[in-house]
């Protein structure tokens, strides 16, 4: 552990922007930037203390999903690519397992994340192409609506690293 | 593209056919999609100073998905027309000039602010509604251009029927976001699919500018004197150009009674262009302007993640905070979730030049 954090340095840096750097710029567009930096350091220290957890719990919500989207591409007999790629990004998706004393980075947990999100916008194309025949299934609606689930989950998830960087913080430009 | 007074020099020298003395340079703050520099000269033998205005890409890429030359296309194209826009002077792509294309229009002047339009105070309402009506009737010349006439049908996707604007709208954004995007996100399938169920008829089919409002044109007094930013531009049904408005048509309310808004801005728009947009089919293109900045939001994060060193940091906050809040617009307008908060997009506008 190195005191201070990684935290307590951004809020310096952030400080001394606000006091020193910013004042001493003559150009409006060096106090524009200056201004954008500010927001983002704040973005940046959000994620240094939120985003693990994060990107775990949005894994984790896609490995429960996947597995049924994958379950109803078969019943149809469609999306053969689909269901591969559902597969391959379900086998990748290991970070985070209970048991991996290795701490994982954000980087390898966002790589992992972007394969499992990508596997489902593959497979949502396939159910869209599905709908005009399959619509009123009840299966069909299911499987749509579980995934329309996960939409608004996810999108409140990174609200809560947007939202206290940005929200009431002053002009960003 | 160097823009140092000693690279600038011998170039607008060589391209002017005279030495000039660059005078000064500065990089317009206020603009995100792309760089936008004015440079102050004065040519042998004039005592007069003058100013040409430079526009190129980001050093990482544009934000917009569209090409800086479908920009200069539109300039030079309505430099033919009563669309009052900066007349373009030539377009540069040698790479032994620079390492990204660019093109340079003479300056209008006049000024994006309008002094008090944004003052609370009913003194200035009614500067607020001349400058609304001076606007929906510039509009109004965009609307009525004969597009095909003059060539924009050669180079825009145009639809087939007043049914179809919405969805070739929706799918020419999706094309976009195949082009530029990173892992796939599943909100934007479901908000096309939504957008194309939803789609409006159109009253007519127009060229459309795309990007409007407060901070977009260039001002003299009351006057809209250039119209700018036409990097969204498209064929399609105009109520798209009264989705992003940005101040222009102010919601007035004085002494419980409705002064001036969008309705407002409609009827009179309506009774100079003789074109029915509804305010269903503004809130519709409302949602679709959602679709758009969200597929530039991730434009921008794939210029970050792949060019750091390279990407400005407007991008980095295009990528985050107003991909995250046009996503979260989008889902309200399916019904899926709650709007993001009025005040954020509020401050969407504000600039450190200009605060709410």
């Amino acid at each position: 552990m190195i005191h201070p954090t990684a935290a307590d340095i951004l809020k310096t840096i952030d400080a001394t922007l606000a006091a020193q750097v910013a004042p001493a710029l003559d150009s409006l567009d060096g106090q524009s930037a200056v201004a954008t930096i500010r927001h983002l350091l704040r973005l940046v220290l959000v994620r240094i203390e939120d985003e693990g957890q994060n990107l775990i719990d949005e894994i984790s919500a896609l490995r429960r999903l996947l597995p049924s989207v994958g379950d109803y591409l078969r019943s149809t007999g469609s999306g053969m690519e689909q269901r591969r790629r559902i597969d391959a990004a379900l086998a990748d998706a290991v970070a985070g397992d209970a048991g991996d004393a290795r701490y994982p980075t954000l980087e390898a947990l966002a790589e992992c994340l972007s394969g499992l999100r990508e596997a489902l916008y593959q497979a949502l194309k396939t159910l869209q192409a599905l709908r005009p025949e399959r619509q009123e299934q009840p299966e069909y609606r299911a499987v749509r609506a579980a995934i329309r689930e996960y939409i608004v989950w996810q999108n409140e998830q990174e609200r809560k690293l947007i939202a206290p960087a940005f929200y009431g913080q002053g002009p960003r430009r | 593209m160097d823009f140092s007074p000693a690279h600038l020099q011998p170039y607008l020298a060589q391209k002017l056919g005279g030495a000039v003395e660059i005078r000064s340079v500065e990089r317009f703050s206020r603009g995100t999609s792309r760089q936008t520099w004015f440079v102050d000269l004065r040519r042998a033998g004039n005592g007069d100073d003058e100013t040409l205005v430079f526009r190129t890409d980001l050093a990482a890429g544009s934000i917009e998905p569209s090409s800086l030359e479908q920009e200069y296309f539109m300039y030079e194209r309505l430099g033919h027309t009563e669309v009052p826009v900066a007349r373009v002077l030539w377009w540069e792509d040698d790479p032994a000039v620079t390492d990204r294309p660019f093109y340079v229009r003479e300056k209008v002047e006049g000024s994006w602010n309008i002094p008090h339009f944004l003052d609370p105070d009913p003194q200035y309402d009614e500067l607020r509604i001349a400058i609304s009506k001076e606007h929906m009737r510039k509009l109004a010349l965009v609307h009525q251009l004969d597009w095909k006439a003059i060539g924009f049908g050669d180079r825009l996707p145009v639809p087939a029927d007043v049914a179809s604007c919405g969805k070739l709208y929706v799918e020419t954004a999706m094309r976009q976001y195949d082009e530029v995007r990173g892992p796939g996100m599943a909100l934007v399938l479901e908000a096309a699919e939504w957008l194309i169920d939803n789609a409006p008829v159109a009253p007519c089919i127009s060229l459309c500018k795309g990007t409007n409002g407060f901070g977009e044109e260039v001002w003299r007094g009351r006057e809209l004197v250039a119209l700018s930013d036409w990097e969204e531009a498209s064929i399609g049904d105009p109520c798209a150009d009264f989705a992003f408005m940005q101040y222009l048509a102010p919601e007035l309310e004085r002494g419980g009674k409705k002064i001036w808004g969008m309705e407002q801005a409609l009827d009179y728009y309506r009774s100079i262009s003789g074109i029915p947009v509804t305010i269903e089919g503004v809130r519709y293109y409302g949602v679709i302007r959602a679709l758009r900045l969200i597929i530039m939001a991730e434009k921008s994060g794939q210029a970050v993640h792949h060019q750091p060193l390279l990407a400005e940091i407007r991008q980095a906050w295009t990528a985050t905070e107003v991909g995250h809040v046009c996503r979260q617009a989008m889902l309200a307008a399916m019904g899926l979730a709650e709007p993001p908060p009025a005040s954020v997009l509020a401050e969407f506008h504000e600039s450190i030049e200009a605060p709410l």
